[in-house]
């Protein structure tokens, strides 16, 4: 079998199963899958998504999985097909993985065994049919009967199809549907191209000399994009994805080494928390050949305790939002030359990939002088397709700069080049925006939920305890006095993913203002740094 | 901040006392919460709340706490956790002055 589709995604995939039919593909939840027996599983949903008659638009189908084989053949299958997938995770709450299934418009879902448990809240209220596959259940149970609007198909209702002829697709068409943080208070849906993705992973497996003995960590959830480069890298070659539980990512220094890793990637998060709870010794990771982060700023101190505790590996810090397909600039760590290139502590984000042109620009998008400090906007063969049925917020970041031929996105991050040269330095936000534990979160979509929740005009969220990649967490000022806060912290935890509910509620009489009158933020973060 | 060597029934008491008022809604009893009773899994704590529960402990006890002796899915359940801080505590040096 060779891949028929040389655009797609999954032409990797579909390569792999052919020259290693027999390797490990996947280690998830205790089950290795080999090549054929990913395909195989992948194969089933691909044909039963075909069979089902839906409506051909849109062409996506949401996988409603994580950290389970139905997880990746629901990816694949939905990709064999000619799909575009959709990831939803259990552990947003009910609502917002509802909303992004219906926002979506997916006819079909994907659904393993624990994110079934959830179905019965997320599909209440949901008065359009769908299609929910179910490949880890032997019987429907009692879901058929509660909902007859749905269709739910079990494990037996599959296709047994071994082979599949994979649905050929545009390079242009969606690859996956990812939900990001929204500023006005809903997630905002990336629309990333096979051609976005293919580009990503055939650089990055040449530069890297991926082969089929690596051993690759599987740290993402599916819904943070970064998880794509893990997958689809790694198939690309032949080499094994290692997906360890949530549990073990608490502190998985001794995951790496009996996954027997060869190729790390996470955000520097977890490189911080490793280090904290005593796991980044030296030589501790004899066996990574290649160290990659990305998500969020990468602290000096960091990189140089991971070089240390993994001394055969490369280290590099990659970064890119979603709208620029996984990551679009890279900087190798080096011991020698870097502390003196690096700026307020933090790794350089370095040169962009080959292809992608950087803008460094001024308030009105001109060039900045060199040197100075400007929003980075950039473009290339990388540039996501804008946001889904969202022509107003497209267009908003998705944007021909003055005096340029193609359309850039803004990223909202600062960034300097030195003007005799140098790698880019990452130096924060233009806005409101902010990163936990890698993932994006705007902080005026935290507020619009607590406005609604609270029913107080007056809110302001603020990342606290601050850090070099971000914030630790969420706190919420409210002025004048409003519900218990055990009653927001409940109505807001039903609204929000965990990383986004805020931890601290501080109800004031009266908000400071700055000169322009605007609520003071700086002096509102000065209340928290003297809090207990 | 107590500065002997804790007991795995001392820890074990600082962090039902630290945690009540989440735990209340969890169990019918403190008293009677369960070796088993899992921090992050009963979502008393979060990812990050992990790294701060670690941080309260060796405050209280005046330690400095390695945890990559502790596999990861135990780290958050409450006898898995008492016992090691308790051991790990009997190796160091007390910090009484």
């Amino acid at each position: 079998m060779q891949p028929k589709i040389a655009s797609s995604i999954s032409c990797g995939f579909l390569r792999s199963v052919a020259e290693h039919a027999h390797r490990p593909a996947l280690e998830v939840a205790g089950e290795v899958l080999t090549y054929e027996a990913l395909y195989y599983k992948a194969a089933s949903i691909a044909a039963t998504l075909s069979r089902l008659g839906l409506d051909p638009e849109p062409p996506l189908t949401a996988v409603f999985a994580s950290r389970s084989a139905t997880a990746f053949s629901g990816i694949l299958g939905a990709l064999l097909r000619g799909h575009g997938y959709v990831p939803l995770n259990r552990s947003f709450p009910p609502d917002r993985t509802r909303t992004m299934l219906l926002r979506s418009g997916c006819h079909a879902v994907v659904v393993d065994a624990e994110s079934a448990k959830q179905l019965y809240l997320v599909l209440a209220d949901v008065d359009r049919p769908l299609h929910l596959l179910l490949p880890d259940c032997q019987d429907v149970g009692d879901l058929a009967a509660r909902w007859p609007l749905h269709r739910f198909l079990c494990a037996a209702d599959l296709a047994t199809d071994k082979h599949w002829a994979p649905v050929e697709v545009s390079p242009d068409a969606i690859a996956y549907l990812l939900f990001t943080s929204g500023s006005t208070g809903t997630p905002k849906g990336v629309m990333v191209a096979h051609r976005n993705v293919r580009h990503y992973v055939e650089f990055v497996t040449a530069r890297f000399g991926i082969g089929a003995q690596d051993r690759f960590s599987q740290t993402f959830d599916l819904t943070f994009d970064l998880s794509v480069a893990d997958m689809f890298v790694a198939w690309e070659r032949g080499a094994c994805v290692c997906c360890p539980g949530e549990k073990t990512l608490i502190n998985p220094g001794r995951f790496i080494n009996e996954a027997r890793l060869t190729v790390w990637f996470s955000v520097p998060s977890m490189a911080v928390f490793m280090k904290r709870l005593g796991s980044l010794k030296p030589a501790s990771y004899p066996n990574l050949r290649l160290s990659l982060f990305c998500g969020e700023a990468l602290p000096v101190e960091v990189v140089k305790t991971w070089a240390e505790a993994a001394p055969s590996s490369i280290v590099e810090n990659i970064y890119g939002p979603t709208e620029l397909t996984i990551a679009c600039t890279y900087y190798r760590w080096d011991p020698a030359r870097s502390p003196a290139e690096s700026d307020l502590g933090v790794v350089p984000i370095g040169e962009p990939f080959p292809g992608m042109v950087v803008l460094v620009a001024d308030e009105s998008l001109a060039e900045a002088k060199p040197g100075e400090a400007g929003e980075l906007l950039m473009t290339g063969p990388q540039l996501a397709l804008g946001y889904w049925r969202d022509p107003d917020r497209t267009a908003a970041s998705f944007l021909r700069p003055p005096g340029r031929g193609e359309i850039y996105y803004r990223t909202g991050d600062r960034v300097r080049r030195a003007a005799a040269g140098g790698p880019l330095l990452y130096l924060g936000r233009v806005d409101n925006q902010i990163k936990i534990l890698g993932h994006r979160v705007e902080l005026g979509e935290i507020e619009a939920v607590i406005r609604e929740e609270s029913g107080i005009d007056a809110v302001v969220a603020l990342g606290w305890p601050l850090n070099p990649g971000g914030a630790g967490g969420i706190e919420v000022f409210l002025q004048a006095s409003g519900p218990p806060v055990a009653d927001l912290k409940e109505r807001a935890a039903k609204r929000l993913p965990v990383y986004m509910t805020p931890r601290r509620y501080h109800y004031l009489p009266q908000f400071p203002l700055n000169a322009n009158g605007k609520f003071d933020r700086r002096a509102l973060l000065d209340i928290l740094k003297t809090s207990p | 901040m107590s500065t002997t060597h804790p007991t795995p029934e001392q820890v074990r008491s600082f962090l039902i006392d630290r945690y009540s008022s989440a735990l209340q809604a969890k169990v019918t009893s403190l008293a009677d919460t369960p070796d088993s009773f899992d921090f992050l899994l009963e979502g008393v704590v979060d990812s990050f709340g992990v790294l701060e529960m670690i941080g309260e402990v060796e405050k209280e006890f005046g330690l400095e706490l390695d945890m990559s002796g502790l596999p990861a899915e135990q780290m958050t359940v409450l006898g898995p956790l008492t016992r090691f801080v308790a051991a790990q505590a009997g190796g160091q040096p007390s910090k009484q002055p």
